[in-house]
């Protein structure tokens, strides 16, 4: 069976020439849960966005459910986007909307984009809303303003989003780099349900090991764009650590 | 390194220092002169500033200043003659000094004299500190005077003049005449406004006010005269005959008049020694006016019957009587009798004590007059600076519509990230023209359809009804992308064919709410004018912007095809037949744009000379196409967005940086001097200046948003209306504010450009050295810019 998402020789060159990705190429099966850990600056962001074309590559492919997402016009990249939800490491909520309207933008994708612009979204979907809201706990918070929230109940708007996509894969850039442990483990549970429980695919970056090694089937590890590990968490020896974050590296819990 | 530079430093810092100096040096004599030169062309000048005469201007200018020309006090010219024999002829009797009673008097000495000679005026009993001027009055069948001279009176009322007498002999008598103005609004301000129905607060004086009471009472502020002590005052009615003769200081036999024989009745109170809010008043109970005794001083009751009196309803009939006198600061009488009785003929005469002369007559019909009333430069004031306050609101409501939309095409985060393959952008811009043509032939299909109902409101009403409801319904299942289903042939044809009928169905739409409007508007016109016409006026304007609109539009929808028909190219033809393509649309594509530049280029310059304005624009445009199809050899995709950016942002600011007054010219000449052309060049700059303002704010909003709605697969619009717009509202909100304080500013000056408003009206006043005129208008802008100043910062601290 072909896997979800084929990403192939992935470059990257940023218009002030700043080489992000070089070159990098992993697939991840259905169901997976892909951790991608690599120092700051070494190109995870970059290599998440390019997956949905937030950020267009300059070269090679992403395939993703057999369809070539990098030369894929913009009604059917609108198509695949709507099926990849996003999480990100500032939660990325819009600040002055209601909490509500943040969860119902995650179907902005499906929905009649006429009557959409005027706030009317189908029933079904306002009830989903309310259910995702819900399902991460913030039920009661639906009509106050996103800046009112914590930054943990910020980041569980931005899963309820995403989940609101009816995502076959889920992109999380970093999503618990900003919240306390406590928090960061609540959030990171939440895609571990996602994940197992309805199958749904993750490629989530991380800082921290210990997440990486709690969450993550698999593992990629980026050095300054370039693809320099690729296997499971518990392959990741004092070498393997040195050569993804560098000598001097120390490794801490 | 470091130990190499450390020997080589000092003499090399020493170098550089000294040049430095020179550099300093050269500086300030460049500036030196720069400043000479400024002073040289501004004509800086301190003898212009320290002229007297100079500065008596600007004396006058701010003595004016301080004085606006807002209120008006009705004048009345009071003419006093004195008669004077040129020359001395001792068989001609001299007549008596005419004048209003004896109040002013005129006497000339002495009373002949030959021409040339130099003989004196002397006035007295005027107002204090008036202007007078004196006139000679020639023996003539014509009514003409010769001016004299002015002189003004001393504080008792008095001037003394001398003059030559001119050379006009004649064997009647001349006179010299004296005219002074009386501003008979200026004695009425204690009226007390209780029954009242004139419009400037005061009280109709020509009948008793209606009461309950048996008795009813008018309260009757006097002109400015001196009034006399002993005297004495007569209330005549209509016919002329006496009512009654009230004396004060001792009792006398009127001497002159209707009155004359008749004797006073002492009041025995003093009207003259009453403190501020007293009166002398009569009080008590009874049937007849005699009834009731003088008392005082008391409080004051102008306008009201007096304390304790209690008159007997069924007595007191058809009589009217003097009620209360003060002959204070503001000397006053009230009259009193049965509620409603008609003032309009009475007359009150007052009398000397001492010789029971009468020197004053007042008529209680036109006596009482208006208090000061607003000047009619007041009014035209307050006109323009309506006009000049709906001309920036208007300006500032059309600039920020136009504004919020263009500001997202001069935002560059937005505009960045639109870059489309070259095909597509070739076919696209070779569709324009055609969409242009398209679009104004469906406005024609509009015209026409919308014609089969124009002229009938009932009709209008339900055929727009129907064509919204069938544009909404239609719209709605056209645009609707079914979830990730394969579309079938219905999708692939009717849904197009639908959203062009709704297009078509709009554009009729806009054709009969036009004509809706315009009938409505007709309709009202009658009733409420202004209301009329501005729907009128609102159909006009959307029948006329419909077939541009049509055009703009059809071109949009055959671009977009142009486009979908490259995408398609792109996916079904093999790469390098696609590549090969490139090259002549992309050179059609440049040529097109060239010569529509050059049309534009043409239309400005009327040069009539096709080489070139065509053929060589169109062969750039080809080359350069040509070459953006090799460039694309390599790299697919054109930044369009970018250079719509850089396109906007430029036009903008060019229009920005041209002032106001400036544009104002421009549109003079177009719809003609007024407020309309002001509203067109406010509008305008408003726009432009808007839509960078707000671009500017689109493009510091923070990104993550608009990342985490566009990753949601939203459509463009969709990420505008989630993420964008949520973001702007705040500063939006604020820049048009202080757009609306910028609007006002300048609308209050945009008349002077020929703009409408106030400032046109200011010119005028100041070129024709009205100063005080021109002051009213200036007030009136500080108060307007201040108090508009004052409420969009509440404003804005409300929204933001
Ligand atoms: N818009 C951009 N323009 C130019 N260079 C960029 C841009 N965005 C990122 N880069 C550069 O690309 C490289 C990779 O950045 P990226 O944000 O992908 O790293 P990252 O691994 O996500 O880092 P972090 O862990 O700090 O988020 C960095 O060197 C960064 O400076
Ligand atoms: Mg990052």
């Amino acid at each position: 069976m072909a896997p979800m998402l084929e990403v192939r020789d992935l470059v990257k060159v940023y218009d002030d020439g700043t080489r992000a990705l070089d070159g990098v190429s992993f697939d991840v099966a259905d169901n997976e849960f892909l951790a991608v850990i690599g120092l700051s600056g070494s190109g995870k962001s970059t290599l998440l966005r390019c997956i949905n074309r937030l950020i267009e590559p300059t070269e090679g492919t992403v395939v993703w459910d057999g369809i070539d997402v990098t030369s894929a016009s913009q009604e059917d990249l609108r198509r695949i986007r709507r099926r990849i939800g996003m999480i990100f490491q500032h939660f990325n909520l819009v600040n002055r909307s209601k909490v509500i309207t943040n969860v119902l933008a995650g179907r902005l994708g499906y929905v009649n984009p006429i009557l959409s612009l005027i706030n009317r979204f189908p029933a079904e979907d306002v009830a989903k809303a309310y259910e995702q809201l819900d399902r991460v706990g913030l039920a009661d918070k639906a009509h106050n303003r996103a800046d009112e929230l914590s930054g943990g109940q910020q980041q569980r708007v931005g899963v309820a989003r995403a989940l609101m996509q009816d995502p076959k894969l889920v992109l999380a850039d970093e999503p618990v780099a900003s919240l306390d442990p406590v928090l960061a483990h609540s959030i990171m549970r939440y895609l571990e349900i996602i994940n197992k429980e309805e199958g749904t695919a993750v490629i989530c970056s991380l800082h921290h090991l210990d997440l990486v090694h709690r969450y993550a089937d698999r593992v990629i590890a980026l050095n300054e764009g370039v693809l320099v590990f690729e296997g499971t968490p518990e392959e990741i020896d004092d070498a393997k650590f040195k050569e993804i974050y560098g000598k001097e590296a120390e490794r801490v819990g | 390194m470091a130990d190499d530079r450390v020997p080589a430093g000092p003499p090399e810092k020493k170098k550089r220092g000294w040049r430095r100096s020179l550099a300093i040096a050269v500086a300030i004599v460049a500036a030196f002169v720069l400043y000479a030169i400024a002073f040289q062309t501004t004509d800086v000048s301190l003898d212009q500033l320290q002229s007297e005469t100079r500065r008596e201007q600007l004396f006058k200018i701010l003595r004016a200043l301080a004085r606006p020309d807002l209120i008006h006090y009705d004048q009345e010219d009071l003419v006093v003659d004195a008669p004077i024999l040129v020359p001395c002829n001792p068989a001609v009797e001299l007549p008596a000094t005419s004048g209003p009673g004896t109040g002013p008097t005129l006497t000339v000495e002495p009373s002949c004299a030959s021409p040339g000679d130099i003989v004196t005026v002397i006035g007295s009993g005027f107002r204090a500190d008036v202007d007078v001027s004196l006139k000679f009055v020639p023996d003539s069948e014509f009514d003409v005077t010769l001016p004299l001279d002015r002189v003004q009176t001393s504080a008792e009322g008095t001037f003394t003049l001398s003059f030559e007498v001119p050379e006009r002999t004649s064997d009647n008598p001349q006179f010299v005449r004296a005219v002074t103005s009386i501003p008979i609004g200026s004695w009425s301000n204690r009226v007390e406004v209780w029954t009242d129905t004139n419009l400037n607060g005061v009280r109709d004086p020509s009948a008793l006010p209606a009461s309950d009471q048996p008795l009813s009472a008018s309260p009757l502020p006097l002109p400015e005269f001196t009034i006399r002590d002993p005297g004495g005052v007569a209330l005549i009615d209509e016919n002329g005959n006496p009512i009654e003769l009230l004396s004060w200081g001792g009792a006398f036999e009127a001497q002159s008049g209707s009155t004359a024989g008749l004797a006073s009745t002492d009041i025995g109170v003093d009207p003259f020694s009453v403190g501020e809010g007293q009166s002398v008043q009569r009080t008590g109970r009874g049937a007849v006016p005699e009834d009731f005794a003088w008392v005082g001083p008391a409080p004051a009751s102008f306008g009201e019957l007096n304390a304790g009196q209690e008159p007997f309803p069924e007595a007191i009939r058809s009589r009217v009587f003097i009620n209360e006198l003060a002959f204070g600061d503001s000397p006053e009488v009230e009259v009193a009798g049965p509620p409603g009785s008609d003032l309009t003929n009475l007359t009150l005469i007052f009398f000397d004590g001492e010789d029971g002369k009468q020197y004053k007559s007042v008529k209680l019909g036109d006596t009482i007059e208006l208090s000061p009333r607003l000047s009619d430069n007041a009014i035209n004031t307050w006109d323009r600076i309506v006009e000049t306050v709906m001309l920036a609101f208007l300006a500032t409501t059309v600039g920020t519509l136009l504004a919020v939309p263009l500001s997202f095409i001069a935002a560059r985060n937005l505009m960045r990230d639109v870059k489309v393959p070259l095909v597509n952008l070739g076919l696209a811009i070779l569709g324009i023209p055609v969409g242009l043509a398209v679009g104004v032939q469906i406005a024609r299909w509009a015209r026409q359809v919308a014609l089969l109902v124009e002229g009938n409101w009932v009709l209008d009403v339900v055929a727009l009804v129907a064509v919204l409801l069938a544009i909404w319904r239609g719209a709605i299942w056209a645009v609707d992308v079914d979830e990730d289903a394969t579309r079938t042939i219905v999708d692939r044809i009717a849904r197009p064919t639908v959203m062009f009928l709704a297009a078509v169905g709009f554009f009729v739409a806009q054709y009969l709410s036009a004509d809706l409007l315009m009938i409505v508007g007709t309709a009202t016109t009658r009733a409420i004018g202004f209301i009329g016409n501005f729907l009128f006026t609102m159909g006009e304007i959307i029948q006329t912007i419909t077939t541009p609109m049509a055009a703009l539009v059809g071109a949009g929808i055959v671009a977009q095809l142009g486009s979908r028909l490259g995408y398609l190219i792109r996916t079904k033809l093999p790469r390098s037949t696609v590549k090969i393509l490139e090259f002549p649309i992309a050179a059609a594509a440049g040529a097109t744009v060239a010569v529509f530049i050059g049309a534009v280029v043409e239309w400005f310059g009327q040069f009539g000379n096709p080489v070139a304005t065509v053929y060589v624009p169109a062969a750039i445009g080809a080359v350069y196409g040509l070459y953006l199809a090799f460039r694309a050899l390599k790299n697919e995709a054109v930044g369009t967005g970018i250079v719509i950016y850089y396109i906007a942002r430029t036009v903008f600011n060019a229009l920005r940086s041209i002032e106001p007054l400036v544009m104002v010219i421009v549109f003079v000449v177009w719809v003609g001097i007024g407020p309309f052309a002001g509203s067109l060049a406010l509008a305008l700059h408003t726009t432009a200046a808007l839509a960078k303002l707000y671009s500017e704010q689109v493009e510091s909003i923070s990104s993550g948003p608009l990342e985490a709605i566009r990753a949601t697969g939203a459509t463009r619009m969709q990420t505008i209306v989630y993420a964008v717009v949520p973001q702007i509202v705040p500063p939006y909100i604020s820049f048009t504010m202080y757009r609306w304080d910028i609007n006002v500013r300048m609308s209050t000056i945009i008349g002077f450009a020929g703009g409408g408003g106030i400032g046109f009206l200011l010119q005028q006043n100041i070129n024709l050295l009205q100063y005080r005129q021109a002051a009213a208008q200036m007030l009136a802008i500080a108060i307007v810019v201040a108090s508009m100043d004052y409420l969009s910062s509440r404003l804005r601290e409300r929204f933001v």
